[in-house]
């Protein structure tokens, strides 16, 4: 538990102090194209991933990473269902880094931009995070209210990481 | 106890956001690639339209949720985004299109609302584009009220929960509601998402009177815009020329003969037009 707030207090602060890297499209690249579909793809760095040593613990996280993999999916089509709307179809591609799914959880992803008529990758958003801060504005005290309210985290974390790359492609730089 | 009265008020100023209804946006509107219907392929329609004026229905403006001059902008951006779209956008020397959306038609039963969106256009001058603009395009939309799932009104309840307890002991639990709030909404629309409907029907995003009707009258007139750029592509002028085409069939015969009746000019002005004084 020490460990994940640790990893929250990370991302708030980092939150507050990183700028964001430049924009890799362009606004014309960006109005030309819509999104067609949202695949995932899963490459855990050894380092900063869960490393279950139980059978149980293995199939809870699998479980759990199930539950990401869907929810990350369907937030971000949300997120993309109407805007941008140009005639040229992409395909957003998750390539999921980091993933700690669970209460205070988060996620780090670079998302490819592939341009679906020839398969050319239009641009890439390097580390684009989602993560439930449930409580953690209420310090320890508000942490440990909100673990006893058992909010959906996977949902939370994948509803920020499309709303942080919603942010990012809307960027004007 | 003043600290947790502010608590509780900063808890509602943050979570009042995520309930707010939200004007509809250009790309809303905006007929994208996710509409299977023709490009331009050649002149006099590819690249051959601009739209000259466009005056919209203040019932209609309405509806879309927003100022009704930034409304305006938004239907009239998404006309030209449109037709940039499938290539019929051209230049300042393109034919001049007129565009009139007509007031809605609007039917409002217990769990749904349908809008009709019709759309009348008028192309200037005496050119070959001028003679293939469809003279109107209508559509019907049905929204249809969300269900809330058991799932969503669990992760709702606990966000109320927890902005009552965080309050109590003195947090602003605004992020922690709206976050709850948010999964919630996203668990809803995966759930009504997987509903069947019917052509030309959807699940709204909330089930307010107001927003059903939003929700009709953004699908109405985006697939208005669709069902115009359709005809223009089934239009003889949007064809391949024969010539280009087949040898075989290149005779006089077969090449479309242009008549009033063959194309869907514009008609006389019906007495029913929009009063000058219900557009913007």
């Amino acid at each position: 538990m020490l460990r994940k707030i640790a990893a929250v207090a990370a991302v708030l602060m980092l939150a507050g102090c990183v700028t964001a890297p430049p924009n890799p499209l362009t606004p014309t690249v960006r109005e030309a194209m819509f999104v067609k579909d949202v695949q995932t793809a899963w490459t855990l760095d050894a380092k900063g991933n869960p490393q279950p040593k139980t059978d149980e613990d293995k199939a809870k996280l699998q479980e759990n990473n199930a539950k990401l993999d869907e929810r990350l999916k369907a937030a971000v089509t949300e997120a993309f269902a109407t805007s941008p709307a140009g005639a040229e179809p992409v395909a957003f591609k998750i390539n999921i880094k980091r993933a700690n799914p669970g209460f205070l959880g988060s996620v780090d992803a670079d998302v490819a931009v592939i341009r679906l008529a020839d398969g050319a990758e239009v641009g890439v958003y390097k580390d684009v995070m989602g993560a439930d801060t449930s409580g953690a504005n209420g310090g320890l005290l508000g942490i440990a209210i909100a673990a006893a309210m058992k909010p959906d985290s996977i949902g939370i974390m994948s509803n920020n990481f499309a709303t942080t790359l919603r942010a990012r492609f809307d960027a004007k730089k | 106890m003043a600290r947790r009265f502010l608590a509780v008020g900063l808890s509602l100023l943050v979570a009042t956001p995520a309930f707010a209804g939200v004007p509809v946006q250009r790309d809303q509107l905006t007929v994208s690639g996710r509409f299977e219907v023709a490009r331009a392929s050649n002149a006099p329609l590819k690249s051959g339209l601009t739209l000259s004026d466009v005056q919209v229905d203040g019932g209609v403006l309405a509806a879309l949720g927003g100022k009704p001059a930034l409304m305006k902008s938004a239907v009239q951006e998404s006309m030209e985004a449109s037709l940039r779209n499938f290539g019929y956008l051209g230049d300042a020397t393109a034919t001049p299109v007129a565009v009139l959306v007509e007031p809605l038609d609007v039917k409002k039963e217990q769990d749904s609302t349908t809008a009709v969106v019709r759309i009348d256009f008028k192309a200037s001058g005496d050119s070959e584009a001028a003679r293939c603009v469809p003279a109107t395009a209508e559509a019907s939309f049905k929204a249809i009220k969300p269900i809330h799932t058991s799932a969503g009104n669990g992760e709702r309840m606990a966000g109320v929960v927890a902005m009552i307890a965080f309050a109590a002991a003195g947090y602003n639990a605004g992020q922690l509601m709206s976050g709850q709030f948010a999964s919630a909404k996203a668990q809803d629309r995966a759930f009504n998402a997987q509903r069947v409907v019917g052509k030309g029907e959807g699940v709204a995003l909330a089930g307010g009177d107001t927003d059903l009707l939003q929700f009709a009258v953004m699908h109405a007139t985006q697939l208005a815009m669709a069902d115009f750029i359709r005809q223009l592509g089934a239009s003889p002028c949007g064809q391949p020329s024969p010539a280009t085409t087949s040898a075989a069939v290149a005779t006089p015969e077969a090449v479309p003969e242009i008549t009033p009746a063959a194309t869907t000019q514009a008609p006389a002005a019906p007495a029913t037009t929009t009063p000058a004084a219900a557009t913007s």
